[in-house]
């Protein structure tokens, strides 16, 4: 697979008096790949993704996106290539209508009207949000507001998806779903980042995961090597998902990251 | 990055009763204000910037500052091109003449003047709240005989100055990542954008507002006439020799501007 994003010699501060944020980042993302940033608190994640999408410069190093570097284009033009679900959708939701407020991206990325009714309808689709058009966005639930953030996004016709947050605040089935129009997207090709602290959703769902601790990555691997690293996830106090977690203080052979995979090896023990 | 929040830090900046640091600030404010001459407001401003060194805050006052410096360029500007035409009578010692454009030796001083005024008017207050919680402030203020209700507003809206700031970028950078372009649109399409940045954060404030008010009253808030205060102010002697020594000079510089000293001939 082509590389989508490449991240070279990275460091950044947020003011010249400021400690680095982030220290000599060097990350490689394929196209199609669903990756998950995981880390505690101020380890990172946020500043990082704010570079993909050009919100923040680098102060050294370079971020290039589709091969433009980002010290070159403005957010607005990245815009064409990196679609940004920010953690509280409310904080994007300004219109009066979901077709206005679908279509405000589009509109300033410079769609014609055609392109645009299109756009809307088929991004309101993807995410399952079966509303007329006419309805208010103030009128929508938590997780209703937080598909319509997705298709803000989607309608501007992205290659990267970025998703801070995606779950926090929503229950189980609405995380599910969510989850299940997300895997879609990576299924039709779009490179899919996710900022989280939910492990569950980080095992579950992701085909790479990113460890950060103090403004670097110590770990860029699969989510099974990531969640039986138990030494390394005690040292920078992250709970693995509870299913690895209880597998280690069993001591099993095998550990399952996964509900599925522990519904499967439970399988495999019955059947012998 | 804040803009009026509290530095913890432990210098005698920090220590000095909170009404001293009132009276400094007005003191500042007043004399900067009533002198015109660029000497006088480069030491008030002065000052100032020796007192942020004394508070062990001079990184983050410095950072503060620097996006008050277009203010004060502007400033200068305006007056360097404009103070001929404001007062087009007295001596004017040509420096420069095109077209419109004429500067003097007065207008330049004059200039100079009025930006180290703004810079001396704005980094008073930011010295103060940097130096101040909002509980003591408000506390000063009841001592000051301000009623509880007004002091506790004035408090409250100064600490949630930076939490509208720290929204208002989170919401510009959501709109910014979907294609819209601030610098430049032009002046009809301004207002548009002030809208989809001020909408959502009016929302915020209406959903922050909801929350305060019910956790007051479930708190008790103004059930009772009278209340008591967990923090007890008290006047130290370096605290009263201090306000002392700004009272004096506030009154010299009365008596000097009066006296005609302190202004560009």
């Amino acid at each position: 697979m082509q590389n989508i994003i490449n991240i070279k010699n990275l460091w950044f501060k947020y003011e010249e008096s400021s400690p680095w944020v982030l220290k000599d980042i060097d990350l490689t993302i394929r196209r199609g790949e669903w990756v998950s940033i995981i880390g505690q608190n101020g380890s990172g994640k946020t500043t990082l993704v704010k570079h993909i999408n050009g919100l923040l410069k680098p102060v050294k190093g370079d971020v290039l996106i589709n091969g433009t570097n980002t010290k070159k284009a403005e957010t607005w033009e990245l815009a064409r290539s990196v679609g940004f679900v920010f953690q509280y959708p409310d904080s994007q939701i300004f219109a009066n209508t979901i077709f206005n407020e679908v279509s405000f991206g589009p509109r300033n990325l410079g769609f014609s009207e055609e392109e645009i009714e299109q756009v809307v309808t088929s991004s309101l689709n993807q995410v399952g949000l079966h509303k007329n058009l006419d309805t208010k966005p103030g009128s929508l639930s938590t997780g209703e507001k937080r598909r319509l953030a997705i298709a803000d996004v989607l309608a501007m016709k992205p290659d990267i998806i970025v998703l801070d947050e995606p779950t926090t605040g929503q229950d189980e089935s609405t995380c599910e779903n969510l989850m299940n129009i997300v895997k879609e997207l990576a299924r039709s090709g779009k490179t899919i980042i996710t900022v989280t602290h939910d492990m569950e959703l980080t095992a579950k769902w992701s085909d790479k995961v990113i460890l950060m601790d103090l403004g670097k990555i110590i770990k860029n691997a699969t989510p099974r090597d990531v969640f039986t690293d138990f030494e390394l996830l005690k040292r920078i106090e992250i709970d693995p998902p509870q299913v690895a977690l209880l597998s280690s203080i069993l001591n099993l052979p095998r550990t399952p990251i996964t509900i599925d995979d522990t519904v499967e090896l439970l399988k495999m023990w019955i059947s012998r | 990055m804040k803009l009026v929040g509290y530095i913890k830090k432990d210098s005698m900046i920090h220590s000095l009763d909170p009404r001293v640091k009132i009276g400094i600030s007005i003191a500042v404010s007043a004399l900067a204000l009533i002198f015109n001459h660029p000497l006088i407001i480069a030491i008030l401003f002065l000052s100032v910037v020796i007192m942020s060194l004394l508070a062990h805050i001079q990184k983050e006052f410095k950072s503060r500052m620097l996006p008050m410096m277009p203010i004060a360029v502007s400033a200068f500007l305006l007056w360097i091109l404009f103070y001929r035409y404001v007062n087009p009578e007295g001596t004017h010692q040509i420096i420069f003449n095109y077209a419109f454009i004429i500067i003097d030796r007065t207008s330049i001083l004059y200039a100079i003047a009025m930006s180290l005024r703004v810079l001396t008017l704005l980094s008073m207050p930011l010295l103060f709240f940097a130096t101040t919680t909002f509980s003591s402030l408000s506390l000063a203020l009841v001592k000051l005989k301000v009623p509880y209700l007004a002091a506790f507003i004035v408090a409250l809206s100064l600490r949630f100055m930076d939490y509208g700031l720290e929204e208002m970028n989170v919401i510009r950078d959501a709109q910014v990542s979907r294609g819209l372009r601030l610098k430049t649109r032009t002046m009809i399409e301004r207002p548009q954008n002030i809208i989809m940045l001020f909408k959502p954060l009016m929302e915020k404030f209406m959903m922050f507002q909801q929350y305060l008010t019910l956790s007051m009253d479930l708190r008790a808030f103004g059930s009772m006439s009278t209340r008591t205060f967990y923090l007890e102010l008290k006047m130290r002697k370096q605290d009263c020799l201090v306000l002392t020594l700004v009272f004096l000079t506030l009154l010299l510089g009365i008596y000097l501007r009066v006296g005609g000293l302190g202004t560009i001939a």
